[in-house]
Protein backbone atom coordinates (compact mmCIF):
# COMPACT_ATOMS: atom_id res chain seq x y z
CA UNK A 1 0.00 0.00 0.00
CA UNK A 2 1.55 3.53 -0.62
CA UNK A 3 0.13 6.85 -0.25
CA UNK A 4 1.42 9.79 -2.49
CA UNK A 5 3.76 12.28 -1.32
CA UNK A 6 1.16 14.94 -2.05
CA UNK A 7 -1.64 13.78 0.01
CA UNK A 8 1.23 13.08 2.90
CA UNK A 9 2.03 17.19 2.83
CA UNK A 10 -2.01 17.95 2.60
CA UNK A 11 -2.35 15.70 6.04
CA UNK A 12 1.07 17.38 7.39
CA UNK A 13 -0.45 20.94 6.36
CA UNK A 14 -3.96 20.04 8.03
CA UNK A 15 -2.64 18.81 11.17
CA UNK A 16 0.00 21.84 11.27
CA UNK A 17 -2.97 24.18 10.75
CA UNK A 18 -4.86 23.14 14.07
CA UNK A 19 -4.06 26.13 16.30
CA UNK A 20 -6.11 26.53 19.39
CA UNK A 21 -8.42 29.49 19.92
CA UNK A 22 -9.89 30.98 22.62
CA UNK A 23 -13.40 29.71 22.83
CA UNK A 24 -16.29 30.68 23.57
CA UNK A 25 -18.55 28.75 25.96
CA UNK A 26 -21.67 28.94 27.40
CA UNK A 27 -22.80 26.99 30.49
CA UNK A 28 -25.55 27.36 33.72
CA UNK A 29 -23.70 27.69 37.18
CA UNK A 30 -26.05 26.48 39.95
CA UNK A 31 -25.03 27.53 43.28
CA UNK A 32 -26.88 25.99 46.16
CA UNK A 33 -26.03 28.58 49.20
CA UNK A 34 -27.80 28.08 52.97
CA UNK A 35 -28.85 32.01 52.17
CA UNK A 36 -28.09 33.96 49.42
CA UNK A 37 -24.35 35.99 49.94
CA UNK A 38 -24.79 39.09 51.36
CA UNK A 39 -23.39 42.04 48.47
CA UNK A 40 -19.54 42.86 48.97
CA UNK A 41 -19.27 46.18 49.15
CA UNK A 42 -15.84 48.02 47.92
CA UNK A 43 -12.89 47.92 50.52
CA UNK A 44 -14.81 45.97 52.54
CA UNK A 45 -14.44 41.80 52.69
CA UNK A 46 -17.98 40.09 53.74
CA UNK A 47 -17.00 36.26 54.86
CA UNK A 48 -20.56 35.29 56.53
CA UNK A 49 -22.87 34.54 53.77
CA UNK A 50 -26.18 34.20 56.44
CA UNK A 51 -26.89 38.16 56.92
CA UNK A 52 -25.09 38.07 60.49
CA UNK A 53 -23.19 40.36 61.03
CA UNK A 54 -19.35 39.58 59.99
CA UNK A 55 -16.19 41.00 60.59
CA UNK A 56 -14.80 44.05 57.65
CA UNK A 57 -11.84 45.93 57.62
CA UNK A 58 -10.06 48.78 55.22
CA UNK A 59 -7.21 47.93 53.31
CA UNK A 60 -4.62 50.48 54.63
CA UNK A 61 -2.74 52.58 51.69
CA UNK A 62 -0.12 51.30 49.35
CA UNK A 63 -1.80 47.53 50.20
CA UNK A 64 -3.08 44.97 48.63
CA UNK A 65 -5.81 42.58 49.41
CA UNK A 66 -5.64 38.95 48.47
CA UNK A 67 -8.70 36.29 49.13
CA UNK A 68 -8.30 34.38 51.92
CA UNK A 69 -7.83 30.73 51.62
CA UNK A 70 -7.47 28.10 53.99
CA UNK A 71 -7.95 29.31 57.83
CA UNK A 72 -7.44 32.80 56.69
CA UNK A 73 -10.14 35.11 56.13
CA UNK A 74 -8.15 37.37 54.18
CA UNK A 75 -4.46 38.13 53.00
CA UNK A 76 -2.68 41.50 52.65
CA UNK A 77 0.97 42.28 50.56
CA UNK A 78 3.22 45.58 50.19
CA UNK A 79 4.31 45.82 46.36
CA UNK A 80 7.30 47.68 47.64
CA UNK A 81 8.15 45.51 50.75
CA UNK A 82 8.50 42.08 49.20
CA UNK A 83 9.02 39.95 52.52
CA UNK A 84 5.65 41.50 53.94
CA UNK A 85 2.90 38.98 54.63
CA UNK A 86 -0.60 40.15 56.37
CA UNK A 87 -3.41 37.81 57.23
CA UNK A 88 -6.48 38.03 59.09
CA UNK A 89 -7.70 34.56 61.00
CA UNK A 90 -10.41 34.17 63.32
CA UNK A 91 -10.61 31.49 65.55
CA UNK A 92 -13.46 30.21 67.89
CA UNK A 93 -12.96 30.31 71.53
CA UNK A 94 -9.78 31.39 73.07
CA UNK A 95 -7.21 29.53 70.08
CA UNK A 96 -5.63 27.93 72.56
CA UNK A 97 -5.50 30.98 74.71
CA UNK A 98 -2.76 34.27 74.42
CA UNK A 99 0.14 32.92 76.06
CA UNK A 100 0.29 29.53 74.02
CA UNK A 101 0.27 31.57 71.05
CA UNK A 102 2.46 34.04 71.71
CA UNK A 103 4.83 31.51 72.76
CA UNK A 104 4.69 29.79 69.38
CA UNK A 105 4.85 32.77 67.76
CA UNK A 106 8.07 33.52 69.48
CA UNK A 107 9.09 30.06 68.88
CA UNK A 108 8.69 30.03 65.08
CA UNK A 109 10.87 33.70 65.21
CA UNK A 110 13.91 31.47 66.67
CA UNK A 111 13.16 33.08 70.07
CA UNK A 112 12.47 30.90 73.67
CA UNK A 113 9.05 30.78 75.35
CA UNK A 114 8.05 32.69 78.25
CA UNK A 115 7.58 31.60 81.77
CA UNK A 116 4.26 32.96 83.21
CA UNK A 117 6.11 36.07 84.81
CA UNK A 118 8.08 37.19 82.17
CA UNK A 119 5.24 36.68 79.53
CA UNK A 120 2.80 39.20 82.40
CA UNK A 121 5.70 41.73 82.43
CA UNK A 122 5.97 41.36 78.58
CA UNK A 123 1.68 42.03 78.09
CA UNK A 124 2.33 45.09 80.24
CA UNK A 125 4.80 46.65 77.60
CA UNK A 126 2.08 45.96 74.28
CA UNK A 127 -0.26 49.02 73.10
CA UNK A 128 -3.88 48.27 72.82
CA UNK A 129 -6.31 50.02 70.97
CA UNK A 130 -9.73 50.36 70.08
CA UNK A 131 -10.95 49.52 66.72
CA UNK A 132 -13.52 51.36 64.41
CA UNK A 133 -15.80 48.67 65.43
CA UNK A 134 -15.35 49.17 69.24
CA UNK A 135 -13.27 45.89 69.78
CA UNK A 136 -10.50 45.68 72.04
CA UNK A 137 -7.26 44.78 70.12
CA UNK A 138 -3.61 44.11 72.22
CA UNK A 139 -0.56 44.60 69.56
CA UNK A 140 2.22 42.41 70.17
CA UNK A 141 5.54 43.59 69.28
CA UNK A 142 8.10 41.42 68.85
CA UNK A 143 10.62 43.60 66.85
CA UNK A 144 11.59 44.88 70.81
CA UNK A 145 12.99 41.76 71.57
CA UNK A 146 15.23 41.78 68.76
CA UNK A 147 18.57 43.30 67.83
CA UNK A 148 18.31 45.96 65.14
CA UNK A 149 21.43 45.09 63.58
CA UNK A 150 20.76 42.01 61.27
CA UNK A 151 18.11 43.20 58.65
CA UNK A 152 17.22 40.20 57.37
CA UNK A 153 15.96 38.60 60.69
CA UNK A 154 12.50 37.45 60.40
CA UNK A 155 10.16 39.49 62.71
CA UNK A 156 7.02 39.88 63.26
CA UNK A 157 3.71 42.15 64.82
CA UNK A 158 0.51 40.95 65.36
CA UNK A 159 -2.93 42.44 66.54
CA UNK A 160 -5.18 40.33 68.75
CA UNK A 161 -8.86 40.81 69.14
CA UNK A 162 -10.41 38.56 72.23
CA UNK A 163 -13.88 38.35 72.27
CA UNK A 164 -16.23 36.01 74.31
CA UNK A 165 -16.79 33.66 71.49
CA UNK A 166 -13.50 33.82 68.90
CA UNK A 167 -10.42 35.31 69.04
CA UNK A 168 -9.42 37.34 65.54
CA UNK A 169 -5.98 37.56 64.74
CA UNK A 170 -4.07 40.12 62.61
CA UNK A 171 -0.60 38.76 62.01
CA UNK A 172 2.21 40.68 59.73
CA UNK A 173 5.69 39.18 59.11
CA UNK A 174 8.54 39.84 57.14
CA UNK A 175 11.77 41.01 57.16
CA UNK A 176 12.50 43.68 60.44
CA UNK A 177 13.11 46.76 58.66
CA UNK A 178 10.08 46.40 56.91
CA UNK A 179 7.78 45.46 59.52
CA UNK A 180 8.89 48.69 60.81
CA UNK A 181 8.04 50.41 57.65
CA UNK A 182 4.47 48.73 57.78
CA UNK A 183 3.86 49.15 61.63
CA UNK A 184 1.44 51.77 60.94
CA UNK A 185 -0.01 50.35 57.94
CA UNK A 186 -0.93 46.97 60.42
CA UNK A 187 -2.35 49.60 63.26
CA UNK A 188 -4.50 51.74 60.85
CA UNK A 189 -5.87 47.43 59.55
CA UNK A 190 -6.44 46.78 63.41
CA UNK A 191 -7.99 50.62 64.19
CA UNK A 192 -10.57 49.69 61.17
CA UNK A 193 -11.83 46.52 62.26
CA UNK A 194 -15.30 46.20 62.91
CA UNK A 195 -18.51 43.85 63.13
CA UNK A 196 -20.96 44.89 60.12
CA UNK A 197 -24.54 43.83 58.96
CA UNK A 198 -24.52 42.91 55.20
CA UNK B 1 10.86 4.11 -2.67
CA UNK B 2 7.18 5.14 -1.78
CA UNK B 3 7.06 7.99 1.16
CA UNK B 4 5.40 4.61 3.07
CA UNK B 5 8.93 2.47 3.06
CA UNK B 6 10.98 5.76 4.05
CA UNK B 7 7.89 6.54 6.98
CA UNK B 8 9.32 2.60 8.26
CA UNK B 9 12.53 2.96 8.45
CA UNK B 10 13.88 1.14 11.53
CA UNK B 11 16.31 3.94 12.32
CA UNK B 12 13.41 6.62 12.77
CA UNK B 13 12.13 4.02 15.18
CA UNK B 14 15.38 3.54 17.07
CA UNK B 15 16.09 7.55 16.66
CA UNK B 16 12.66 8.14 18.18
CA UNK B 17 13.46 5.74 21.33
CA UNK B 18 16.61 7.42 21.48
CA UNK B 19 15.15 10.85 21.71
CA UNK B 20 12.21 9.72 24.21
CA UNK B 21 15.09 8.24 26.68
CA UNK B 22 16.67 11.63 26.61
CA UNK B 23 13.77 13.77 26.55
CA UNK B 24 12.84 11.61 29.51
CA UNK B 25 15.61 11.70 31.39
CA UNK B 26 16.40 15.62 30.94
CA UNK B 27 12.63 16.54 31.68
CA UNK B 28 13.21 14.47 34.96
CA UNK B 29 16.14 16.28 36.15
CA UNK B 30 14.77 19.73 35.10
CA UNK B 31 11.99 19.55 37.24
CA UNK B 32 13.76 19.81 40.18
CA UNK B 33 15.20 22.85 39.60
CA UNK B 34 11.74 24.59 37.65
CA UNK B 35 8.48 22.41 38.67
CA UNK B 36 6.57 20.17 37.52
CA UNK B 37 4.45 22.13 35.24
CA UNK B 38 7.22 24.05 33.42
CA UNK B 39 9.01 20.31 32.63
CA UNK B 40 5.72 18.60 31.18
CA UNK B 41 5.15 21.88 28.72
CA UNK B 42 8.62 22.11 27.81
CA UNK B 43 10.05 18.65 27.25
CA UNK B 44 6.60 16.76 27.30
CA UNK B 45 3.73 19.06 25.53
CA UNK B 46 5.93 20.44 23.30
CA UNK B 47 6.66 19.87 19.47
CA UNK B 48 9.93 21.68 19.85
CA UNK B 49 11.90 23.91 22.38
CA UNK B 50 15.08 26.03 22.10
CA UNK B 51 18.60 24.63 23.89
CA UNK B 52 20.36 28.28 24.91
CA UNK B 53 17.47 29.96 23.44
CA UNK B 54 18.75 29.35 19.95
CA UNK B 55 18.88 25.98 18.78
CA UNK B 56 16.10 23.15 18.15
CA UNK B 57 15.32 20.06 20.36
CA UNK B 58 12.40 17.94 19.24
CA UNK B 59 9.80 17.80 22.32
CA UNK B 60 8.17 14.43 23.21
CA UNK B 61 4.94 15.38 21.48
CA UNK B 62 6.66 15.50 17.86
CA UNK B 63 8.52 12.66 18.97
CA UNK B 64 5.56 10.57 19.41
CA UNK B 65 3.56 11.51 16.76
CA UNK B 66 6.91 10.32 14.60
CA UNK B 67 6.73 7.34 16.15
CA UNK B 68 2.97 7.07 16.16
CA UNK B 69 3.12 7.19 12.29
CA UNK B 70 6.42 5.36 12.07
CA UNK B 71 4.72 2.68 13.60
CA UNK B 72 1.13 2.53 11.63
CA UNK B 73 3.44 2.98 8.44
CA UNK B 74 5.34 -0.06 9.17
CA UNK B 75 2.32 -1.88 9.39
CA UNK B 76 1.12 -1.44 6.46
CA UNK B 77 4.93 -1.19 4.12
CA UNK B 78 7.25 -3.44 6.57
CA UNK B 79 5.31 -5.94 8.06
CA UNK B 80 5.09 -9.44 7.09
CA UNK B 81 1.70 -11.38 7.87
CA UNK B 82 2.75 -14.49 8.79
CA UNK B 83 0.70 -16.35 11.58
CA UNK B 84 4.29 -17.29 13.17
CA UNK B 85 4.50 -12.94 14.06
CA UNK B 86 0.99 -12.49 15.17
CA UNK B 87 2.04 -11.75 18.60
CA UNK B 88 4.77 -9.04 17.58
CA UNK B 89 1.93 -7.98 15.44
CA UNK B 90 -0.24 -7.43 18.43
CA UNK B 91 2.57 -5.57 20.28
CA UNK B 92 2.44 -3.40 17.40
CA UNK B 93 -0.98 -2.65 18.03
CA UNK B 94 -0.16 -1.92 21.43
CA UNK B 95 2.30 0.31 21.19
CA UNK B 96 0.21 2.49 18.89
CA UNK B 97 -3.26 2.43 21.00
CA UNK B 98 -0.38 3.71 23.85
CA UNK B 99 0.04 6.82 21.49
CA UNK B 100 -3.54 6.78 20.99
CA UNK B 101 -4.16 7.32 25.07
CA UNK B 102 -1.14 9.65 25.18
CA UNK B 103 -3.07 11.97 22.90
CA UNK B 104 -6.37 11.50 24.28
CA UNK B 105 -5.32 12.41 27.92
CA UNK B 106 -2.98 15.29 26.70
CA UNK B 107 -6.43 16.41 24.82
CA UNK B 108 -9.17 15.23 26.72
CA UNK B 109 -8.27 15.32 30.72
CA UNK B 110 -9.46 18.07 32.74
CA UNK B 111 -8.67 18.31 36.26
CA UNK B 112 -10.06 21.11 38.51
CA UNK B 113 -11.27 21.20 42.00
CA UNK B 114 -14.77 21.36 43.63
CA UNK B 115 -14.68 23.21 47.13
CA UNK B 116 -18.09 23.81 49.03
CA UNK B 117 -18.97 24.17 52.62
CA UNK B 118 -21.27 22.52 54.07
CA UNK B 119 -24.90 22.52 53.26
CA UNK B 120 -23.80 24.09 50.00
CA UNK B 121 -23.94 22.62 46.39
CA UNK B 122 -22.52 23.41 43.14
CA UNK B 123 -22.90 21.74 39.70
CA UNK B 124 -19.39 23.72 38.70
CA UNK B 125 -15.59 22.84 39.03
CA UNK B 126 -13.42 25.43 39.20
CA UNK B 127 -9.54 25.26 37.10
CA UNK B 128 -6.63 25.34 39.19
CA UNK B 129 -4.46 27.57 37.03
CA UNK B 130 -6.56 28.28 33.66
CA UNK B 131 -9.22 31.67 34.07
CA UNK B 132 -11.67 33.21 32.32
CA UNK B 133 -13.94 36.28 31.81
CA UNK B 134 -17.23 35.65 32.42
CA UNK B 135 -20.44 37.80 31.81
CA UNK B 136 -23.97 36.99 33.38
CA UNK B 137 -27.21 38.22 34.59
CA UNK B 138 -27.83 38.09 37.54
CA UNK B 139 -31.00 35.55 38.57
CA UNK B 140 -31.93 33.52 41.51
CA UNK B 141 -30.28 30.50 41.95
CA UNK B 142 -29.04 30.29 38.91
CA UNK B 143 -26.95 31.77 35.70
CA UNK B 144 -26.67 31.65 32.33
CA UNK B 145 -22.44 32.38 32.19
CA UNK B 146 -20.76 33.25 28.73
CA UNK B 147 -16.76 33.04 28.74
CA UNK B 148 -13.71 33.15 27.30
CA UNK B 149 -10.78 31.49 28.25
CA UNK B 150 -8.18 34.21 28.96
CA UNK B 151 -5.06 32.44 28.06
CA UNK B 152 -5.02 33.63 24.36
CA UNK B 153 -6.17 37.23 25.29
CA UNK B 154 -3.81 39.86 23.62
CA UNK B 155 -4.13 44.00 23.60
CA UNK B 156 -6.82 44.65 20.76
CA UNK B 157 -8.65 41.17 20.39
CA UNK B 158 -12.71 41.77 20.29
CA UNK B 159 -14.74 39.19 22.29
CA UNK B 160 -17.96 38.80 20.53
CA UNK B 161 -20.92 38.59 23.18
CA UNK B 162 -23.79 39.38 21.07
CA UNK B 163 -26.35 37.57 22.74
CA UNK B 164 -26.00 40.42 25.41
CA UNK B 165 -25.96 43.43 22.58
CA UNK B 166 -21.88 44.18 23.09
CA UNK B 167 -18.77 43.45 21.83
CA UNK B 168 -15.82 43.96 24.96
CA UNK B 169 -12.21 44.99 23.80
CA UNK B 170 -9.48 43.31 25.61
CA UNK B 171 -7.22 46.65 26.04
CA UNK B 172 -4.56 45.20 28.46
CA UNK B 173 -3.81 41.78 29.68
CA UNK B 174 -1.71 40.67 32.03
CA UNK B 175 -1.61 36.72 32.72
CA UNK B 176 0.12 37.66 36.31
CA UNK B 177 -0.06 41.05 37.73
CA UNK B 178 -0.28 43.18 40.63
CA UNK B 179 -2.82 45.66 41.50
CA UNK B 180 -2.62 48.71 43.07
CA UNK B 181 -5.01 51.34 44.40
CA UNK B 182 -5.85 54.37 42.88
CA UNK B 183 -4.98 57.79 43.95
CA UNK B 184 -7.31 59.00 47.15
CA UNK B 185 -8.28 62.30 44.86
CA UNK B 186 -9.42 62.80 41.37
CA UNK B 187 -11.55 60.55 38.92
CA UNK B 188 -11.11 57.42 37.81
CA UNK B 189 -9.77 56.29 35.05
CA UNK B 190 -10.91 52.82 35.45
CA UNK B 191 -13.95 51.11 37.24
CA UNK B 192 -13.04 48.64 39.55
CA UNK B 193 -15.56 47.27 42.47
CA UNK B 194 -12.65 47.04 44.98
CA UNK B 195 -11.08 50.47 44.07
CA UNK B 196 -7.99 48.85 42.19
CA UNK B 197 -6.63 51.46 39.98
CA UNK B 198 -3.59 50.67 38.30
CA UNK B 199 -1.85 46.76 37.64
CA UNK B 200 1.49 45.88 37.26
CA UNK B 201 2.81 43.44 35.22
CA UNK B 202 4.63 40.25 36.77
CA UNK B 203 7.12 37.53 35.04
CA UNK B 204 5.03 34.17 35.51
CA UNK B 205 5.72 32.28 38.18
CA UNK B 206 7.25 28.67 37.45
CA UNK B 207 4.15 27.27 39.63
CA UNK B 208 1.05 28.21 37.18
CA UNK B 209 -1.88 28.32 40.32
CA UNK B 210 0.44 31.13 41.53
CA UNK B 211 -0.75 33.78 38.39
CA UNK B 212 -3.42 36.31 39.26
CA UNK B 213 -4.20 37.84 35.86
CA UNK B 214 -5.44 41.02 35.56
CA UNK B 215 -6.69 43.04 32.68
CA UNK B 216 -8.47 46.26 31.37
CA UNK B 217 -11.77 45.84 29.53
CA UNK B 218 -13.77 48.34 26.89
CA UNK B 219 -17.61 47.66 25.98
CA UNK B 220 -17.97 48.34 22.79
CA UNK B 221 -21.92 48.80 21.88
CA UNK B 222 -23.76 51.64 20.10
CA UNK B 223 -24.73 53.25 23.24
CA UNK B 224 -21.67 53.27 25.83
CA UNK B 225 -20.13 55.77 25.79
CA UNK B 226 -20.88 56.68 29.51
CA UNK B 227 -19.18 53.07 30.77
CA UNK B 228 -15.51 54.02 31.40
CA UNK B 229 -12.59 50.97 31.11
CA UNK B 230 -13.59 48.11 33.03
CA UNK B 231 -10.12 46.69 35.10
CA UNK B 232 -10.54 43.48 36.69
CA UNK B 233 -8.21 41.29 38.48
CA UNK B 234 -8.21 37.28 39.40
CA UNK B 235 -8.08 37.90 43.24
CA UNK B 236 -10.87 40.01 43.79
CA UNK B 237 -13.97 38.82 45.59
CA UNK B 238 -16.08 41.52 43.96
CA UNK B 239 -18.18 41.05 40.49
CA UNK B 240 -18.47 44.38 38.39
CA UNK B 241 -21.99 44.74 38.22
CA UNK B 242 -22.43 46.82 35.10
CA UNK B 243 -25.99 48.57 33.76
CA UNK B 244 -26.20 48.08 30.53
CA UNK B 245 -29.47 49.06 28.77
CA UNK B 246 -32.35 47.73 30.91
CA UNK B 247 -30.17 45.03 32.16
CA UNK B 248 -27.62 44.89 34.60
CA UNK B 249 -24.63 42.46 33.91
CA UNK B 250 -22.24 41.36 36.32
CA UNK B 251 -18.51 40.85 34.81
CA UNK B 252 -15.42 38.43 36.67
CA UNK B 253 -12.07 37.56 35.94
CA UNK B 254 -12.10 34.40 37.68
CA UNK B 255 -11.02 30.79 37.68
CA UNK B 256 -12.15 28.92 34.64
CA UNK B 257 -15.00 26.62 35.13
CA UNK B 258 -16.04 23.57 33.61
CA UNK B 259 -19.77 22.23 34.26
CA UNK B 260 -20.08 18.99 35.92
CA UNK B 261 -23.02 16.46 34.57
CA UNK B 262 -25.00 16.46 37.83
CA UNK B 263 -24.97 19.07 40.46
CA UNK B 264 -23.10 18.38 43.86
CA UNK B 265 -24.59 18.98 47.55
CA UNK B 266 -21.99 18.78 50.51
CA UNK B 267 -24.09 17.25 53.83
CA UNK B 268 -21.76 16.47 56.06
CA UNK B 269 -17.78 16.37 56.24
CA UNK B 270 -16.14 13.94 58.72
CA UNK B 271 -12.64 13.74 60.04
CA UNK B 272 -11.72 11.35 62.38
CA UNK B 273 -8.16 12.06 64.26
CA UNK B 274 -5.81 8.97 65.56
CA UNK B 275 -6.58 9.07 69.54
CA UNK B 276 -5.22 11.69 71.47
CA UNK B 277 -3.67 14.21 68.62
CA UNK B 278 -5.30 16.42 65.63
CA UNK B 279 -3.32 14.48 62.98
CA UNK B 280 -6.28 12.95 60.62
CA UNK B 281 -6.86 9.40 60.28
CA UNK B 282 -9.60 9.39 57.21
CA UNK B 283 -12.05 12.06 56.20
CA UNK B 284 -14.80 11.58 54.05
CA UNK B 285 -17.47 13.51 52.52
CA UNK B 286 -21.30 12.38 52.45
CA UNK B 287 -22.70 14.40 49.59
CA UNK B 288 -26.16 14.59 47.90
CA UNK B 289 -25.99 14.13 43.99
CA UNK B 290 -28.57 15.63 41.56
CA UNK B 291 -28.83 14.41 38.23
CA UNK B 292 -30.11 15.64 35.09
CA UNK B 293 -33.49 14.38 35.55
CA UNK B 294 -33.95 15.71 38.92
CA UNK B 295 -33.37 12.42 40.79
CA UNK B 296 -30.74 12.76 43.80
CA UNK B 297 -29.16 10.32 45.67
CA UNK B 298 -27.10 10.16 48.78
CA UNK B 299 -23.10 8.90 48.42
CA UNK B 300 -19.65 8.84 50.57
CA UNK B 301 -16.50 9.79 48.76
CA UNK B 302 -13.56 9.31 51.37
CA UNK B 303 -9.54 9.40 51.03
CA UNK B 304 -9.62 5.99 48.88
CA UNK B 305 -13.27 5.58 47.86
CA UNK B 306 -13.40 8.17 45.10
CA UNK B 307 -17.22 8.64 42.94
CA UNK B 308 -16.62 7.47 39.26
CA UNK B 309 -19.43 9.24 37.28
CA UNK B 310 -19.74 8.60 33.87
CA UNK B 311 -16.08 10.56 32.40
CA UNK B 312 -15.74 11.99 36.02
CA UNK B 313 -14.21 10.99 39.50
CA UNK B 314 -14.04 13.00 41.87
CA UNK B 315 -11.43 12.37 44.91
CA UNK B 316 -11.46 13.02 48.55
CA UNK B 317 -8.29 15.87 48.42
CA UNK B 318 -8.64 17.91 51.25
CA UNK B 319 -10.78 20.07 53.90
CA UNK B 320 -10.76 23.01 55.47
CA UNK B 321 -12.53 24.71 58.81
CA UNK B 322 -13.81 28.47 58.41
CA UNK B 323 -13.96 31.19 60.65
CA UNK B 324 -17.44 30.34 61.75
CA UNK B 325 -15.93 26.85 62.26
CA UNK B 326 -18.01 25.03 59.66
CA UNK B 327 -16.16 22.56 57.58
CA UNK B 328 -15.13 22.57 54.16
CA UNK B 329 -14.13 20.01 51.50
CA UNK B 330 -12.47 19.92 48.99
CA UNK B 331 -13.01 17.58 46.25
CA UNK B 332 -9.82 17.03 42.95
CA UNK B 333 -12.20 16.72 40.00
CA UNK B 334 -10.76 14.79 36.69
CA UNK B 335 -12.72 14.69 33.67
CA UNK B 336 -11.12 11.76 31.39
CA UNK B 337 -12.97 10.60 28.28
CA UNK B 338 -10.25 8.11 27.32
CA UNK B 339 -9.78 6.71 30.80
CA UNK B 340 -9.87 3.27 30.09
CA UNK B 341 -7.62 3.60 26.71
CA UNK B 342 -4.07 3.06 28.86
CA UNK B 343 -6.00 -0.08 30.81
CA UNK B 344 -6.85 -1.35 26.95
CA UNK B 345 -3.28 -0.22 25.40
CA UNK B 346 -1.79 -2.62 28.62
CA UNK B 347 -3.50 -5.64 28.00
CA UNK B 348 -3.12 -5.70 24.31
CA UNK B 349 0.92 -5.06 24.61
CA UNK B 350 0.81 -8.00 27.29
CA UNK B 351 -1.53 -10.29 24.89
CA UNK B 352 0.98 -9.30 22.41
CA UNK B 353 4.33 -10.04 24.90
CA UNK B 354 2.50 -13.68 26.07
CA UNK B 355 1.46 -14.75 22.14
CA UNK B 356 5.21 -14.03 20.76
CA UNK B 357 6.45 -16.11 24.19
CA UNK B 358 4.30 -18.99 24.01
CA UNK B 359 4.82 -19.56 20.08
CA UNK B 360 8.51 -18.98 20.01
CA UNK B 361 8.24 -22.20 23.47
CA UNK B 362 5.95 -23.95 21.38
CA UNK B 363 7.65 -23.35 17.74
CA UNK B 364 8.45 -26.95 16.38
CA UNK B 365 12.64 -27.73 16.46
CA UNK B 366 13.76 -24.26 18.07
CA UNK B 367 14.57 -25.55 21.77
CA UNK B 368 16.15 -28.91 20.95
CA UNK B 369 18.36 -26.82 17.97
CA UNK B 370 21.73 -24.98 18.80
CA UNK B 371 23.61 -23.48 15.70
CA UNK B 372 21.75 -26.13 13.81
CA UNK B 373 22.86 -28.93 15.90
CA UNK B 374 20.90 -31.13 17.73
CA UNK B 375 21.18 -30.69 21.75
CA UNK B 376 21.22 -34.56 22.04
CA UNK B 377 24.64 -34.68 20.23
CA UNK B 378 26.05 -31.97 21.99
CA UNK B 379 25.56 -33.97 25.29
Amino acid sequence: MSLSKKSFLFLVIVFLGCERQSAKRIYEEVVIQEESPAPIRAFETSNDPHGQPSLAWSVPEGWIEKPGSGMRLASFANPKNKTIDVSIVSLSGSAGGLMANVNRWMEQLGGSAFHETGFQEFLQKQKSLTTQGKLPCLLIDFTSLQSKDDPSALSMLAGVVELPTQTIFLKMTGALPEINQNREALEALCQSLKFSLP
Amino acid sequence: MSIVKILSSLKITLGCLILLFILTFWGTIDQVQNGLYHAQERFFHSFYFLVFGFLPFPGAQLVLWILFVNLVCAAFGRFEYQFSKLGIFILHIGVILWCVSAFVTLHGVEESHLTLREKEGANVSQSYRDWELSIWREEPGRRIVTAYDAKPFKGGQVLDFSEFGFDVLVKTYYPNAEAYAGPPSGPPEVFNPSGIQALEPLTSSLEPEKNVPGGIFVLKQESSGAIPPLLLYGAENNDAVIPVGKEVYHFRLRHKKYPLPLGVRLIDFVKEDHPNTEIARSYKSKVELRSEGGLSRGVEISMNQPLRYKNFTFYQASYAVDARGREISTFAVVKNSGRWLPYLAGLVTFAGLVTHFVMMAFQRGVPGKILGKNYSDIR
